[in-house]
């Protein structure tokens, strides 16, 4: 058990990386969201070998721990938030640039850069 | 408390200052000169106190405690940084205004500067008053920041900018090595208190490492060879500056730290042989090249590199004149820098070739001046006659040599002080319009300075209590220096009056041999520290930009270039660190199908977004893998957590199908068609950061505690009135924790509405 929820914590995060590592913004944001997901799942998985029965509560039995899942809660709303704010970003981006792509980003940063530094060098 | 009461008084000047000149600029400076006053006399009344030592336990557990301390070092040095500042923030009242407006900047910024004079005074009282080794480095790393903040107040002016930076750089690194050292020393004897330290190395010596680790510290600070670059070039900053800081304070303090802590090197007599050499090249080098520069406050800046020189000698041979030496070396210099500023202010030049004939125009500064140069050369009747009757006493005990090089180094310095005084005041009267007089608060410090010269030189025994208390700190053993006139032919008195008649024939033939030297120095000087400091700095700046240029080709690289080395760092942290049973299977049981089978649909989900073609289908699959995961919470019995996720995956899920809808329709397309061209190194880094990933949370899952918090949660929940132990570990166990991801929440929401917000106003302009 806890070498496959591991090895699906991997997975996530290697898928996600895969996608930050993308040229396109949406897919960028995409690949963030996989992140935060493998990561509480991490968080949650250290509840696997002693958690409850779902569904079937009863006085005295085995609890899944709740410090965990706390964690893993304050987590996924973190992460929520987080996510929302980057759409809007990518929104914002979409709008000042026209661009949804990195490497244009990365040109027009240039530019702006050696429009700078030829200001200065006047 | 008496203790702290000159260090509390010191560091109130800065704000006083501030105050008094939000009131009236004018008044900053009498503000701060009246706080360095009465620092004195609350110094001078704590040595009728019977208190020598305080200490305030700090971090008692790791025996770190902040240690003050009232000895014969702390006073002589305290009160030299307090007088000289009191003198120069006065003298910068009248210089201030001037310099001011020939930056053409607000006159208002003289209170800053005046501050931050104040603030330097502070922090070198404190220096001399703390009694540890880390409160030493970190009194020492406040003199070094706020003298960046002077050499560099005339911040329009590249060229002053740039000493600002390299004296940064030059004493910050310095000092960092000085750390080093402290703390080497701090875990050798286990403590970083002074006489604690003193008294461990007593049994055993300090090693040689941390010696030389303090004693480069101490070097870069007072200037001498191979660091002394920083301070020629720190004759940029205004005079007020260069007079404080590079006669009495900032210099003063690395000789100080070799002072404070030569029980240290005393047994270390290879170490102390080095500072020998050294003491005496700068000596060579300094006098030297004072000789031959030409805008005056140069000349005065080799000449403290010669002088730190001579101190840097005394204390490498143990000499009990070596506190005495800096003291009586301190308002010499201070005075002929004052002068040096005063005739700038007045004339406008900068260079001895340019000025000449002033004791005309400037008669009470000429003669104010005479007495510090006189001073300074150990001419009989000044304190600095004394200087040098230590330095030789200390010499004609070493042997013939020595005395040789100590003649040689005091006839230059007598040369090339007359070189500075003749040119300035001396010669024929120049025959352009006389000069306007000086304001009589330019010259009044010099005077005074003058005034305390000759005082010393006359009454000789008002110096022998602080200097034999000073000695005494230095060396832990009682003080037999004494300071008197001997008209006979002892050592000390012949060296003197040969050491005048070199520098009498020097500067008399000065015609004959000055264009020779210099050029001999200019060629010297492509050589040396500081072409190796330009050359370093070069290559650092050529590898930043070439980094930088790699880095921003593509963010991709960018984002990667984070990823790799950490997840590598984390492959490496596995691969060393010795765990038995490192990696544990796990049981699959009858219950676990059900999440497997749940983690296993979000896997395939995920996979499956990589493919994903059109961006709907992959808002879905994103959607998917969390639908997923909000099942495997669900199987593993944390409902809370499921129905959390089931919520917040659905908002996630119409936010981001609303803002396909806001992006333009084609674009999309058009990033879709270009966005399928994933590049090999990108799968690799994947790779690399899943695989560094899996492994480190097999290993986390793999060494569970066996005590689990929960279980005691689960517990104490009742005690909390809480059915629910989820809300009970929320709400108030870790309620401090949900006080931080709500803040966080409302920023991220706030944000978004702004960024929208921000969006529909543009819009509507544009229409």
């Amino acid at each position: 058990m806890i070498l496959i929820a591991s090895l699906v914590v991997g997975l996530l995060f290697a898928v996600g990386v895969r996608m930050v590592l993308e040229r396109e913004l949406v897919r960028v944001a995409c690949g963030t969201v996989l992140i935060t997901n493998s990561s509480v799942l991490l968080i949650l998985a250290g509840s696997f070998p002693e958690r409850g029965e779902a569904l079937n509560v009863h006085d005295g039995g085995p609890v899944t721990d709740p410090v965990l899942q706390s964690l893993a809660l304050t987590a996924i709303v973190i992460g929520f938030a987080v996510s929302a704010l980057l759409l809007t970003l990518v929104h914002r981006t979409q709008r000042a640039h026209g661009s949804l792509r990195t490497d244009r980003l990365v040109e027009a940063e240039l530019k702006r850069v050696h429009a700078v530094e030829k200001e200065e060098g006047h | 408390m008496p203790l702290l009461l000159p260090i509390l008084l010191a560091l109130a000047c800065a704000p006083l200052a501030y105050v008094a000149g939000r009131w009236r600029p004018g008044a900053a400076a009498w503000m701060g000169a009246l706080g360095a006053l009465a620092a004195l006399g609350a110094l001078v009344y704590e040595w009728t106190q019977e208190t020598t030592r305080l200490v305030f336990p700090w971090a008692p557990s790791w025996g770190l405690s902040l240690e003050f301390t009232r000895d014969g070092l702390s006073g002589l040095y305290a009160s030299m940084a307090l007088t000289i500042g009191a003198l120069v923030v006065l003298y910068s009242r009248a210089y201030m205004p001037h310099h001011l407006a020939e930056e053409q900047r607000p006159p208002g910024d003289e209170v800053r500067f005046q501050g931050l004079i104040l603030a330097f005074m502070a922090a070198m009282v404190l220096l001399v008053t703390v009694d540890d080794l880390l409160l030493l480095f970190v009194a020492l790393d406040l003199t070094t920041i706020i003298s960046y903040l002077l050499i560099g107040f005339d911040r329009e002016d590249p060229e002053s900018r740039a000493a600002a930076l390299l004296s940064l750089v030059l004493t910050g690194a310095t000092s960092v090595v000085f750390f080093a050292g402290a703390m080497t020393l701090g875990l050798q004897y286990g403590t970083f208190s002074l006489p604690l330290v003193f008294e461990r190395a007593a049994q055993s010596p300090a090693s040689t490492g941390a010696l030389v680790c303090l004693a480069v510290g101490a070097l870069g600070k007072s200037a001498q060879v191979p660091f002394h670059f920083w301070l020629p070039r720190a004759m940029a900053a205004p005079t007020p500056v260069s007079s404080y800081l590079h006669s009495a304070a900032m210099v003063a303090a690395g000789v100080f730290l070799l002072q404070r802590l030569y029980p240290l090197f005393a047994p270390a007599t290879d170490v102390r042989h080095g500072l020998l050499v050294i003491g005496f090249v700068s000596m060579g080098m300094g006098s030297l090249m004072a000789l031959v520069a030409d805008p005056f406050k140069r000349v005065l800046a080799y000449s403290t590199i010669a002088q730190y020189g001579y101190a840097l000698v005394l204390v490498a041979l143990g000499s009990e004149g070596a506190p005495l030496y800096v003291a009586a070396h301190a308002p010499c210099k201070a005075a002929l820098f004052l002068t040096a500023g005063a005739v700038t202010q007045v004339t406008g030049k900068k260079k001895l070739s340019e000025v000449g004939g002033l004791r005309h125009a400037l008669p009470v500064l000429a003669g104010a001046s005479a007495i510090a140069a006189a001073g300074l050369s150990a001419l009989p009747l000044t304190v600095g006659f004394f200087k040098d009757e230590v330095f030789f006493h200390a010499l004609a005990k070493e042997g013939p040599a020595f005395m040789a090089a100590g003649v040689v180094g005091a006839g230059l310095t007598l040369a090339y002080t007359l070189r500075l005084w003749w040119g300035l005041f001396g010669g024929p009267r120049p025959s352009a319009p006389a000069a306007p007089a000086a304001p009589p608060l330019l010259v009044a410090p010099v005077v005074v300075l003058a005034a305390s010269i000759l005082l010393g030189g006359v009454l000789p025994g008002l110096l022998v209590t602080p200097a034999r208390a000073a000695a005494e700190t230095m060396r832990g053993e009682p003080s037999t220096l004494e300071l008197a006139y001997h008209l006979d032919a002892r050592a000390e008195n012949l060296l003197a009056v040969g050491a005048w008649g070199l520098g009498a024939l020097l500067f008399a033939t000065r015609n004959a041999w000055t264009p020779a030297l210099s050029r001999v120095l200019n060629a010297a000087s492509h050589v040396g520290a500081e072409r190796g400091y330009r050359l370093l700095l070069l290559q650092l700046d050529r590898l930043s930009t070439w980094l930088h240029e790699k880095e921003v080709r593509d963010l991709r690289d960018r984002v990667a270039s984070v990823l790799v080395p950490t997840g590598l760092l984390g492959l490496t942290v596995l691969g060393v660190t010795p765990l038995r049973d490192r990696f544990t299977v796990g049981t699959v049981g009858p219950a676990d199908v059900t999440l497997v089978m749940a983690l296993a649909f979000a896997s395939a989900a995920a996979l499956a977004t990589l493919r994903a073609k059109g961006h709907l289908r992959l808002v879905l699959l994103i959607s998917c893998v969390g639908f997923s995961l909000a099942m495997v919470f669900a199987f593993a019995a944390a409902p809370d957590v499921a129905l959390t996720s089931v919520l917040v995956e659905t908002i996630f899920t119409l936010l981001f199908a609303g803002l396909l809808a806001l992006l333009p329709r084609e674009r999309l397309k058009l990033a879709q068609d270009e966005a399928q061209n994933p590049r090999g190194r990108d799968r690799l880094a994947g790779a690399v950061a899943g695989a560094s990933a899996f492994l480190l949370s097999w290993s986390a899952l793999s060494h569970l505690h066996v005590d689990r918090v929960g279980a005691q949660t689960v517990r104490l929940a009742k005690a909390a009135h809480s059915p629910n132990v989820v809300a009970a570990v929320l709400t108030d166990f870790r309620g401090l924790d949900t006080v931080g991801e709500m803040t966080v929440v409302v920023a991220a929401l706030l944000g978004v509405t702004s960024l929208l917000s921000l969006n529909l106003s543009r819009k509507g302009k544009k229409q």
